[in-house]
């Protein structure tokens, strides 16, 4: 199905994952370091690479910066537990997805699958959504304002993620409960003006007169269309 | 450090005494020369008189009287003076060695000081190598993890064709594989916490939703196990980070699971009291003794005696409580819960503040429709 670069200096993962992946249709090749693992991706021109963070000599985030270099191929990241700052730093090189080890190969074969969905559907890294001076990454879920970090609780993040989706429409309170929490819960409307309260405060510059989520009296809340 | 000097009267002079000493002879001498003098004048010379016994012993006994009672009273001072500034010099003697003592003392309480700061410093250090080790050994330990669960799913993709008695010794091992994970990911969780390293995302939670969320997670259709989910009408949402909280509550369940097998229900309550969300885990195990109720929260720490195949490791409840507390909430444990003695059973209740309303009179009617 697809060809795929492991670059792990496990050699043991390495061995195990490209039996895995083999199995799962894909065609894998396995590079033990950062330095073979840019040859490999050179001669094989892999659809997707597999790449280790913690690695001697070439670091994961070194050889992530010069496949970049290199070309648009997507990248998976295999990080540590809680390493946030890390997997931040790794968006922010141009890694498209990461899992932490311990992974379960079911899991990352499904990211690989995603990565190469998007990727075939020109989505290149993810979806993201951009209106004013705001950009929601809506696989890293990660909020730029202005190009600064907003933090924004799960919830939070979709709520405005369900509004930013369709801007300028209006979506009522049963729509946005719906799109967050599903249809079993359609009727608790009564908690989304306080979360939008709160979702004021972190995103707005002045949440007494908010430019990116605005009430329309009776009906809802919009995400206003640009002009 | 040096004390202020205690307010007190300053003693006389040494040269002040000794004049006194003096004076103290030398003023009766003088008067009783002058009045010798005065009285032989008066008497020989202006009144002619002759010196006869009974005038020597007269106007010595009118020149002593005076002398002897100024005498007397500057000998009584001098003696009171002396007395004074023999005490002065014992209060001074008395006062600078209790300043030296304070001083000795306060010398050997910054040295104190000075070594518990230092131990301070070496229990910190101590404390970081610590968690820098745990940190270390669990990012070591995850990588033959990730390799062991890799090689079980592959065997488990052909566990058909494996003979009946490895299918067993391999669920096994998968089992363990998951837990063994699930400690690493615990350890490092806590080690993360204890360094301040555990980033919280705070803003509102819905409850109802999150509980159906881990109620169905942990309780899917192949766990066979019954359960219940009440949640008060109209329930505001709480201020936490709904990640971790999940976390807490998958937690409380799986404990639930796992400390009371059977059929009985575990019945999972969310009510409002106190300006509080209060969140109820009840189940029908064998309960927690009261004596282990205030250690249930420690690290390490697990309820009775357990066999070798039970999957709680004793950090579940410490890290649940650590969360719990940096969110600003609180949690306890109950028991009994039933009067039924087989089955007392236990209730864990954590309670979280409430997100803050939106104020009144913005211009924001909810989206109402």
């Amino acid at each position: 199905m697809a060809r795929l670069l492991v670059i792990d200096d496990d050699r043991s993962l390495v061995e195990l994952l490209s039996d895995y992946l083999t199995r799962a249709g894909h065609e894998v090749t396995g590079a033990p370091d950062g330095q073979r693992g840019l040859a490999a991706a050179a001669a094989a021109s892999p659809d997707l690479v597999i790449l280790d963070v913690t690695m001697p000599g070439l670091d994961g985030w070194q050889t992530l910066a010069r496949l970049r270099a290199e070309g648009p191929v997507p990248v998976i990241m295999l990080t540590a537990r809680g390493d946030e700052s890390e997997i931040l730093r790794g968006f922010a090189g141009g890694a498209d997805d990461y899992v932490t080890k311990p992974f379960s190969f079911a899991q990352l074969a499904a990211r690989i699958s995603a990565v190469l969905e998007r990727t075939a559907t020109g989505r290149h890294t993810s979806e993201v959504l951009t209106g004013a001076d705001l950009e929601v990454d809506t696989v890293r879920h990660r909020v730029l304002r202005a190009g600064v970090v907003v933090d924004l609780t799960p919830t939070e993040f979709s709520i405005l993620v369900a509004l930013m989706r369709e801007p300028g429409r209006v979506l009522s309170a049963r729509q946005i409960v719906t799109s967050v929490w599903g249809s079993e819960f359609m009727e608790e409307t009564g908690y989304i003006r306080r979360y939008v309260w709160h979702l004021r405060q972190k995103l707005e510059i002045n949440p007494h007169q908010p430019r990116y989520v605005l009430n329309e009296r009776g009906i809802g809340y919009v995400f206003p269309a640009a002009p | 450090m040096s004390l202020p000097a205690l307010t007190r009267a300053q003693p006389p002079p040494a040269s002040a005494v000794r004049l006194l000493r003096t004076l103290r002879w030398v003023l009766p001498l003088a008067l009783f020369g002058v009045a010798v003098f005065i009285e032989w004048g008066e008497h020989i010379r202006i009144e002619g008189e002759s010196i006869s016994l009974a005038f020597v012993i007269e106007t010595t006994l009118f020149g002593l009287i005076g002398p002897a009672a100024i005498f007397l009273t500057l000998a009584w001072v001098v003696r009171l003076l002396a007395a004074y500034v023999r005490m002065s010099a014992d209060l001074a003697n008395a006062n600078q060695d209790l300043e030296a003592r304070i001083n000795q003392r306060t010398q050997h309480l910054q040295e104190a000081t000075a070594e518990l700061a230092e131990a301070n410093v070496e229990l910190r250090q101590l404390d970081r190598l610590k968690s820098e080790f745990v940190s270390l050994v669990s990012h070591q330990l995850r990588a033959p993890l990730t390799d062991i669960r890799g090689a079980l799913e592959i065997l488990g993709e052909d566990a058909s064709s494996l003979p009946a008695t490895s299918r067993r010794p391999m669920e096994i091992l998968t089992l363990e594989a998951d837990h063994l994970s699930v400690l690493i990911t615990r350890i490092l969780d806590v080690s993360r916490l204890e360094a301040g390293h555990l980033s919280m995302s705070l803003g509102p939670v819905a409850i109802e939703p999150l509980l159906a969320r881990a109620c169905a997670a942990t309780f899917g259709p192949e766990r066979g196990r019954r359960w219940s989910l009440m949640v008060a009408a109209g329930l505001p949402p709480a201020w936490a980070d709904e990640t971790l909280l999940e976390e807490v509550v998958r937690n409380l369940l799986e404990n639930a699971i796992l400390y009371a097998p059977g059929d009985d229900p575990i019945e999972v309550k969310a009510t409002m009291g106190d300006g509080m969300i209060s969140v109820a885990v009840t189940d029908h195990g064998p309960g927690v003794p009261a004596d282990e109720q205030e250690r249930i929260f420690q690290s390490f720490h697990r309820v009775g005696d357990r066999d070798a195949t039970s999957s709680g490791y004793g950090l579940g409840l410490y890290f649940a409580e650590k969360l719990i507390d940096a969110m600003g909430g609180t949690i306890g444990v109950e028991s009994p819960v039933w009067a039924d003695p087989a089955a007392p059973g236990t209730r864990f209740r954590f309670a979280l503040p409430i997100a803050a309303d939106a104020p009144l009179g913005l211009d924001d009617d909810g989206g109402a429709d």
